[in-house]
């Protein structure tokens, strides 16, 4: 039987036991008497090895029965020492290690020098294997993304590429270094190189850059039955499959519906169809977006663990508290929120805790958003010396700071280059990297606030919506503006000559691929003042109500995944408009519904 | 005792009450706003989120004035919305029981009384009428541009 | 033996701050120049085991100096300066032989990162 299909999903699956590993072990860690804690651990070893031993993954199922018979010991005795405590968790490091050997298509590393007892640190040892001399050169795929707020992302890949070439022979580069240096937003970097280095050496290579947000070597051969690449799959309740069989089967009776009623050219009939399709169709909507809903759970489950490690390398004594993991998200989110969150734990614990205090992570729903918050018991933020700092760094005048609220002082954090080195050791040193947390959370459609009391401790709150939309839209100019056309409206972009353009009664044509295209301005559509044509014209094909269409724009400015924000009530009412976005640099461009503009236009009477 | 927040449009003062206002914002960068209406002059960016800016002004018939670069937003789970306005002034502390209120019943000015605060008229604003204002210059093909004013 | 950095920026602000970077990650400043001339001659005098380099600097550029450097000791290690909007800057100071960059507004973390690994 071939198992390999069911790899993504043992790896999702193993991977979401070891992060309740790591948070069982750390609160029994507080609680060695736990009794149910060693329970529920032991349980999580079991599955572990279940699943390993059943796809034949030999390495991880040793180690896991190995884990279970070391637990089973604890289990009877009804407590655990800190010394297991360490090693369970240099266990859960080392079944890691060997699921990232089995998604880079690797032999698992062995687990038996582990399992027979060297003391504790085996794991870290396994982790950086050593080189092997006789090894021979093999040809390896790395493919690298960029976080996307790293400055001059093109120097950057231009740094990783000449960093490559260091390792072993570049073979191929995509983007290519010509092409990065023509400049433009590139965050990512696919390349093949031959080298007689492990793929976990070339890997760990770039681990230690924090430009870099996510690094993937292996080996480049795909398996015969095509698809290696492990992407991110969800789980989904048969009940919630149900509901799509049950619209699926809905659906398909409307399309008869239809169709007999165009067929008898009966209008009361078509009507009533597409009411129901509207309706149809937005149902799905609505379950398929349920299926993008993750719980928090999923990116707040490896936080006890951070927290106890960097309590322990800060030697601070922290408390860690997580309430309403089950609250749901969309994927997207929670995915864009891992970064931020860790941020802003380690910002508590080197700067808000001074030896010992209390972390909470809690979220909540309100209506239709969910709250996330990061509250710390520590020394608080000063807003006077926040309002000082911001003055001193030439950020606000002292005009601006003395009128300034003391919730405005303490978003000042957030400010770009308000915190720098010289100043980390005081409380107002507490924004590092504040503005990215903020940054994020905005890209999102959501809101940070900041609160803080002197000696009582500080609040990050997250105000997030429940789902995002995220769609591909083409940027086009426009009299010096920015609008963007979902991608799926465009069928082709090009470029014409002017000598190209016929007229046709009143409407202006121009021939493509042997079809008359009616030519619209959308300079006249906005109500924009139209220019003399100029000899080149940029052309947008697009199909409106089943006819194409040119659609010509000042120029385009590229493509973009952007999350969409929908528009406030009453603009919302707008025809025209199908939701706005706010890019990287802060600019708000709107997403245009070119087809409910020209509806507009004509009932309009223009 | 209520706060009330005055603007100036013309040689009128309105006012919003505090309670409306979510808060003021300053020199915010003004956004093209496309396929909108003219009421609307940009739309901004408030917290990550994008909101409208509602040419007041135009809409209440004085399309000559000056606009100030303090813009108002309002309380937003009401009403998401920045209002730019010619010019704002301090703070008022109003009585609204004691003072004399002349209740308005012209439906369509979006004012919903006149307060006589020691011998100057503020226009109190009426944000339901303004929002139902704001919904027919949205749901109207193209926008039916703002009325003059008629004198009251 | 802690690493010896050049550091090269025309604002004594900027070298101001850089140092104490340096000095808190417990490096050592092997010495300070104002400007690309100076650059290369402080380089020659001193053999320091970092350099960072501003891009805009007056008499001879970051990109210039750098030049000059490589020709003479093609092992050097220079890490450019920038800050955004030089990126085209950044791109030719790496095609001619920088190690890395960094951006300004500097955060320790990123200047101890980067300096870190091209030394590593």
């Amino acid at each position: 039987m071939d198992m390999s299909k069911y790899k993504a999903m043992y790896l999702t699956e193993a991977r979401e036991h070891l992060q309740k590993m790591s948070a069982l072990l750390v609160s029994i860690e507080a609680d060695p008497h736990n009794r149910s804690g060693i329970d529920a651990l032991f349980r999580e070893a079991h599955s572990i090895k279940g699943m390993a031993a059943s796809m034949g993954y030999q390495q991880t199922a040793d180690l896991g029965h190995y884990l279970e018979d070391f637990l089973d010991h604890f289990r009877q005795q009804g407590q655990i020492t800190s010394e297991a405590i360490d090693r369970l968790l240099a266990g859960v490091d080392l079944i890691e290690s060997l699921l990232e050997d089995i998604d880079a298509e690797r032999p698992e590393r062995s687990v038996v020098g582990f399992c027979s007892g060297q003391p504790a640190v085996a794991a870290t040892e396994q982790k950086e294997p050593e080189p092997n001399p006789v090894a021979d050169e093999s040809h390896l795929q790395v493919s690298l993304q960029l976080h996307e707020s790293v400055a001059s992302p093109a120097a950057r890949l231009l740094v990783l590429i000449k960093q490559l070439a260091t390792l072993g022979k570049l073979l191929n580069c995509e983007p290519s270094e010509e092409m990065i240096l023509r400049g433009g937003e590139v965050r990512r970097l696919n390349a093949e190189i031959q080298t007689r280095l492990e793929a976990q050496e070339v890997k760990s290579c770039f681990e230690n850059y924090s430009e870099v947000s996510r690094v993937n070597v292996s080996a480049p051969q795909a398996k015969p039955s095509g698809n290696t690449s492990v992407g991110a799959t969800v789980r989904v309740g048969t009940e919630l499959l149900d509901r799509f069989i049950g619209l699926t089967g809905e659906l398909i009776t409307n399309r008869y519906m239809l169709q007999s009623a165009a067929g008898e050219k009966d209008w009361k009939g078509l009507k009533e169809g597409l009411d129901r399709l509207a309706r149809l169709v937005k149902n799905l909507h609505h379950q398929v977006l349920q299926v993008r809903m993750m719980p928090i759970d999923s990116v707040t489950g490896r936080l006890p663990r951070l927290v106890r490690d960097l309590a322990r390398k800060t030697g601070k004594e922290i408390q860690f508290n997580l309430e309403g993991t089950g609250i749901e998200l969309d994927r997207a989110i929670l995915e864009e929120l891992t970064d931020p969150l860790i941020h802003m734990i380690r910002n508590a614990i080197d700067h808000g805790i001074a030896k010992q205090g209390t972390i909470t992570v809690r979220a909540w729903r309100q209506r239709d958003q969910v709250m996330l918050q990061v509250a710390d018991d520590g020394m608080g933020m000063d807003p006077d010396a926040l309002r000082r700092h911001a003055v001193e760094k030439g950020l606000i005048s002292s005009a601006q700071a003395e009128v300034m609220r003391d919730y405005d002082a303490l978003q000042l954090i957030c400010l770009p280059g308000f915190s720098t080195a010289s100043q980390i050791t005081d409380t107002s040193g507490r924004g590092v990297g504040m503005d990215v947390v903020k940054a994020a959370v905005e890209k999102l459609g959501g809101v940070l606030h900041i609160d803080s009391v002197p000696e009582n401790g500080t609040r990050f709150t997250l105000k997030l919506p429940l789902s995002v939309a995220i769609i591909k839209v083409l940027l086009v100019n426009v009299d010096h503006k920015l609008v963007a056309l979902p991608i799926t409206r465009v069928l082709q972009t090009l470029e014409i000559d002017r000598n190209q353009i016929q007229t046709s009664g009143k409407q202006r044509v121009f021939s493509h691929n042997e079809e008359l295209l009616p030519l619209i301005s959308l300079r006249k559509i906005l109500g924009l003042p139209i220019p003399r044509a100029s000899e080149q014209i940029s052309v947008v094909i697009s199909e409106i109500l089943g006819r194409k269409i040119g659609l010509v724009v000042d120029g385009f400015s590229g493509q973009k995944e952007v999350f969409v924000q929908s528009l406030p009530h009453p603009v919302d009412l707008l025809r025209g408009l199908g939701g706005g976005t706010i890019l990287g640099d802060g600019r708000i461009v709107f997403i245009l519904d070119i087809q409910g503009m020209l509806e507009k236009r004509r009932r309009s009477g223009e | 005792m209520t706060l009330l927040l005055p603007f100036m449009l013309g040689e009128e003062r309105y006012a919003l009450k505090l309670t409306e206002v979510q808060e003021v914002i300053e020199d915010a960068e003004q956004h093209y706003l496309p396929a909108a209406p003219e009421v609307f002059l940009a739309a901004v960016n408030v917290h990550g989120r994008i909101l409208p800016v509602l040419d007041l002004p135009k809409l209440l018939g004085f399309p000559a004035v000056p606009r100030s670069e303090r813009m108002i937003v309002l309380v937003e789970h009401d009403f998401p919305l920045v209002l730019a306005v010619q010019q704002l002034e301090p703070l008022l502390s109003v009585d609204l029981e004691s003072a004399s209120l002349i209740r308005n019943d012209a439906p369509n000015d979006c004012i919903d009384g006149v307060l006589n605060w020691q011998g100057q008229m503020i226009s109190l604003l009426d944000l339901e009428q303004l929002k139902k204002r704001i919904e027919e210059e949205c749901s109207t093909p193209g926008g039916s541009h703002a009325t003059a004013r008629t004198d009251r | 033996m802690p690493p010896r950095v050049l550091i090269v920026d025309d604002a004594l602000f900027m070298r101001n701050l850089l140092r104490d970077i340096f000095l808190g990650a417990g490096w050592e400043i092997a010495g300070e120049a104002a400007d690309g001339q100076e650059a290369l001659e402080k380089y020659r005098e001193l053999q320091p085991d970092l350099v960072t380099m501003d891009i805009v600097m007056p008499q001879r550029s970051g990109i210039e100096a750098l030049q000059d450097i490589m020709v003479e000791d093609s092992e050097a290690v220079i890490v450019m300066c920038s800050a955004l909007g030089q990126e085209s800057m950044v791109m030719e100071a790496i095609q001619n032989g920088a190690k890395d960059f960094i951006v300004k507004p500097f955060q320790q973390e990123q200047v101890v990162e980067v300096v870190g690994r091209v030394l590593a």
